[in-house]
């Protein structure tokens, strides 16, 4: 049984008159067109592709939020129409790239707020919502941040929370959108691990939209490339990270690679006229040359970094 | 910007310029002189307006100042009046009639050519506008008895008909002076004068000094109010039942808003208490006679002073004047628990 | 990864409270503050009462003539009929106030949103102004045609208001406050637009402009219990959506990823909101601050969450009106002050210097 599943969606963004509801007044062209996804429990798949390519509509039809003008999405075999939005929050979580944030409200209470779904509507949280929160909270590493103020923490702490709060929903399926963005590198390199770790630990799926290639390749078992409402490509990162791909839907050229410590694709930007070049022993590029082979040319040579 | 019909001069303008103006109000003022004209007014302004002959074409805005044009005999000299001059009834039938909330259209009252513009209240920048066409206004604010009888006076000589005006004041005058010796030594009762109940635990009532003040102290009665800042204020329902009058005035009842009778006034939680309203003393006034600065004052006055101590006035005769049927009419209060029905369609 | 001791967890779950005072006991000084109003305010008014004659007086009407009259017949008709319904409604008025002010804010998630931001004020004047204008006197459960009007405008004027916001099932929320804003401005103008062509109206100027500015006026019992039947109701239901209107603080995608529904949850509380405001203005006429300000002072203390927020907000709303409106009674013997008057002039400075103390910058 897969942990959700999306069959040949396409989707539009509501027109005036009909809301989430697709329908004639819809945009003219649907944003996502013939999607076809599937992931497994505790896979993790990286959405990548230019902006405006459709991956946050994407990860809007997966959580429920937009109702696909055709095709069908499933949450472990069961359609997603057919849920409420309730049924759906205690499956589906998302990390969302920004939000406003309520002044005045703690970190433990942001993090409550994930409990949501489950909160009894007369009597309030049970023991059971208290001890979800705990778990979040130290899950996503804020356990010491708790009775601070959310508007007073650092981005990197923020997104941290926000993390722990869909934690706290105990989902199955976790959407992250672009939760590196605003994130200095130490942060993205720890909110990635810790997602990677919480799917091997917990069976959680994730699919996370990201703009880094790398950490893409790095963290991800299935990399999806999407452009114009499609997904181009999907598989491994090996599979989907090749030159020729990239620049077809990036406009953009790279050099590949093996990285050095963990053999996933190393992807290098080739910049155009203005970035610096410098020659130093190991490496050197020919310039002027177009698009050649350069992973053949680089694979030979010594690596020179210490481990 | 308010419009100052008859209820408006007692309720809002009093209410505010009360406040503002110190007792002594100056009041319009015309030199004493053996040749009528020409003939210098200071209006309540302080503007002067030189008058080379009597005024042959005037414009009335306030139904009070009309009244008095009316009255003095000089009312087919009135070109245009406001919307609410409507007495005596020829006044209604005169064309054109100006609005005067938020104000006047200057252009019309200009295009009309008068020779004199008559306000009680109109914004100072309109009616400079007026004078600066040439026009002379004259701003009249008479705020109680006295004023009011000044008023009749200075317009008296204005038209150039000193004589009249001199009757009328002198029978207004006379009138008055015969009400207060008839009540002089009497026991004065306690009176609250309601002007507007749209809330009826908080009423508008008559404070000290104004028209109604003035009329109610005139008339051998103290008013339970007299301790108000302004002519017109709004209380509490809690202070009438404390100060417990024993005699209640509604000049509301011909409102034609939510108007009061005397049933509706007795009716009110916790009124029940008070002495008037125990004795069945809450009569309805018209309210016309209160609060417009003519010569029907003196008809308030004397129906006041007849519901305050009947004992001390004569039987009404049979009316054979509109006046005589109004007193007649508004000296009857009804008594609580009565079956009787309170005075209605009070001729206007 | 692994979970923290329990130990630990339970202790740090202890500790965590201590930013936030705990809710049973705010909640116990706001009620103590408000009795303590109430009491105050029965005390005082435009007429002097003894308040041992008054707590005899009590007694005697509560249990039967147990002591001897000290007082005079006239006190007692003050105190019961007419001081104490007036000091019972400004604390429902102040307490339904500030719940459809908590409402608003968590709806629009606009911190200057007030019980009239979708149109009520408009609506409600407009419909008082019609009032006026009824040649017919009638009493409606102790209502007069002024009230009552002006609760069928304030309503009629929300739903019109949602009706033009409305597009395909959802309701924006910057869509409504403009709509909100639009239609109050129109009904607004239309009763100037009345005030112009009509000399009824004219008559009455000043007590169309007073009744605008807000006046407690509850004469009788019957009007209380009509509006506590709708008020109370009103805030159990905002109250039981605390959830809904926590989430949405954080946005309405995020609020429906969170399992609300979201559309449905907004209709409801547009709905208690405009029953909260309706009732207020039946009471009371257009008492303005009150339903802007006890939200904004509550959250500063009690924090955003709407479980505790609610019932505060309500609490110190009830306080805060029933203090105003003593004022209004007595501050200048007999002359009655309209209440509007006195809560921005109460309200306004406690505001602004509250403003000036969070040093935070103010989002909701």
């Amino acid at each position: 049984m897969s942990a959700l599943e999306l069959q040949a969606i396409e989707a539009r963004y509501p027109g005036r008159r009909t809301g989430a509801r697709s329908g004639p007044a819809d945009s003219p062209a649907p944003v996502l067109r013939g999607i076809d996804l599937r992931l497994e429990p505790g896979e993790m798949l990286a959405l990548i592709g230019p902006n405006g390519a459709g991956k946050s509509t994407l990860l809007r039809v997966a959580g429920g939020l937009i109702r696909p003008s055709a095709g069908r999405a499933f949450l472990a075999d069961r359609d997603l129409t057919s849920l409420r939005p309730r049924e759906i929050a205690r499956q589906i979580a998302v990390v969302p790239q920004e939000g406003p944030v309520p002044v005045g409200l703690l970190v433990h209470e942001m993090v409550g707020l994930g409990r949501t779904p489950y909160v009894r509507r007369l009597l309030g949280p049970t023991a059971r919502d208290r001890q979800a929160v705990e778990w979040a909270l130290a899950a996503a590493g804020v356990a010491g941040l708790a009775d601070r103020f959310v508007d007073e923490l650092s981005g990197g702490e923020r997104q941290r929370v926000i993390l722990a709060r869909a934690l706290a929903q105990e989902p199955r399926v976790l959407l992250l959108d672009e939760p590196t963005a605003n994130l200095d590198l130490q942060h993205q390199v720890a909110i990635l691990e810790l997602v990677r770790g919480l799917t091997r630990e917990q069976g959680l799926t994730v699919i996370a939209a990201v703009h880094d290639l790398q950490l893409a390749a790095l963290y991800c078992d299935r990399v999806a490339l999407m452009s114009a409402g499609q997904i181009v490509s999907q598989g491994s990162p090996e599979a989907v990270l090749t030159a020729p791909l990239l620049l077809a839907t990036f406009g953009q050229r790279v050099v590949l690679s093996a990285h050095p410590t963990h053999g996933v694709p190393l992807v290098a930007l080739v910049p155009n006229g203005n970035a610096r070049r410098v020659v130093s022993g190991q490496w050197s590029v020919v310039s002027g040359a177009p698009e050649a082979s350069w992973s053949d040319s680089l694979c030979d040579q010594p690596l020179a970094t210490d481990h | 910007m308010l419009l100052f019909s008859r209820r408006q001069i007692a309720l809002s303008a009093l209410a505010t310029f009360a406040l503002l103006l110190p007792t002594g109000v100056p009041v319009a003022s015309a030199q004493p002189s053996g040749a009528a004209f020409p003939l210098s007014i200071t209006d309540d302004d302080g503007v002067t307006s030189t008058f080379a002959a009597a005024p042959q074409r005037v414009v009335s805005l306030n139904p009070g100042l009309t009244e008095i044009t009316f009255a003095l005999g000089a009312g087919h000299r009135l070109v245009a009046v406001d919307t609410f001059s409507d007495y005596p009834p020829e006044a209604s039938t005169i064309q054109p009639r100006l609005a005067t909330y938020p104000g006047p259209s200057v252009e019309t009252i200009v295009g009309l050519k008068p020779d004199v513009v008559l306000s009680l209240a109109e914004r100072t920048d309109d009616l400079a506008q007026i004078r600066r066409q040439g026009i002379p206004v004259l701003k009249l604010f008479p705020r109680d008895f006295d004023a009011a009888v000044q008023t009749i006076g200075t317009l008296g000589r204005l038209y150039g008909t000193p004589d009249a005006a001199q009757a009328i004041v002198a029978d207004m005058l006379a009138r008055r002076d015969a009400v207060t010796a008839a009540v002089a030594d009497a026991p004065r009762p306690r009176v609250l004068e309601e002007l507007d109940a749209s809330e009826p635990d908080k009423p508008f009532v008559a404070g000290p000094n104004g028209f109604y003040g003035q009329l109610i102290d005139l008339a051998g009665g103290t008013n339970i109010f007299d301790d108000l800042p302004g002519d017109v204020g709004q209380v509490g329902a809690e202070a009438i039942v404390e100060r417990d009058p024993e005699i209640i005035i509604l000049t509301d009842a011909d409102l034609p808003f939510n108007p009061q009778t005397p049933e509706m006034v007795a009716a009110r939680p916790g009124w029940d208490g008070i002495t008037a309203v125990q004795s069945g003393a809450i009569y309805a006034v018209q309210a016309s006679l209160y609060s417009s600065p003519g010569p029907r004052l003196i008809d308030g006055l004397e129906a006041l002073a007849r519901l305050l101590h009947p004992d001390r006035f004569p039987a009404p005769a049979a009316a054979q004047t509109v006046h005589g049927r109004v007193r007649a009419l508004t000296a009857r209060g009804v008594p609580r628990g009565a079956d009787r029905t309170p005075p209605r369609g009070l001729p206007r | 990864m692994t979970d923290a001791p329990a130990k630990e967890r339970s202790e740090a779950a202890g500790a965590r409270n201590a930013v936030r005072p705990a809710s049973v006991l705010v909640l116990a000084v706001l009620v103590l503050l408000l009795g303590c109003s109430l009491l105050f305010a029965a005390a005082f008014g435009a007429v002097q009462l003894r308040a041992d004659d008054l707590l005899r007086m009590t007694v005697n009407h509560l249990l039967g003539p147990r002591f001897e009259p000290t007082w005079r017949p006239q006190d007692e008709a003050i105190f019961f009929s007419i001081r104490l319904p007036r000091v019972a409604g400004a604390a429902t008025v102040g307490a339904a106030l500030a719940s459809a002010g908590v409402l608003f804010q968590g709806l629009l998630r606009n911190p200057l949103a007030d019980p009239y931001a979708l149109g009520v004020s408009g609506g409600a004047a407009l419909g008082g102004a019609l009032g006026f204008l009824l040649s017919v006197s009638f009493s409606f459960v102790g209502f007069s045609p002024v009230p009552v009007l002006a609760f069928g405008g304030g309503l009629a004027a929300m739903s019109l208001v949602y009706g033009l916001a409305r597009s395909g099932g959802r309701a924006p929320t910057v869509t409504l406050l403009l709509a909100g804003f639009a239609v109050s401005a129109i009904m607004g103008y239309a009763v100037s637009f009345l005030l112009i062509m009509n000399d009824r109206l004219q008559i009455n100027l000043p007590r169309v402009y007073g009744w605008l500015l807000g006046g407690i006026s509850v004469t009788q019992w019957s009007q209380l219990a009509v509006a506590l039947a709708m008020v109370g109701p009103a805030i159990l239901g905002g109250w039981l959506l605390r959830h809904s209107l926590d989430a949405l603080s954080l946005g309405e995608e995020s609020a429906q990823q969170l399992g609300i529904a979201v559309e449905s949850d907004k209709r409801l509380i547009i709905v208690l909101g405009s029953v909260l405001t309706g009732a207020a203005v039946a009471l009371g006429g257009l008492i303005g601050f009150v339903g802007l300000f006890a939200p904004h002072v509550t959250r500063v203390v009690v924090g955003p969450r709407h479980g505790l927020l609610l019932p505060a907000a309500a609490l110190v709303g009830a306080a805060f009106l029933v203090l105003a409106d003593l004022l209004a009674r007595a501050l200048l013997p007999p002359t009655e002050i309209p209440v509007g008057i006195l809560t921005a002039f109460v309200g306004g400075p406690f505001f602004l210097w509250l403003l000036r103390r969070e040093r935070r910058e103010y989002r909701l």
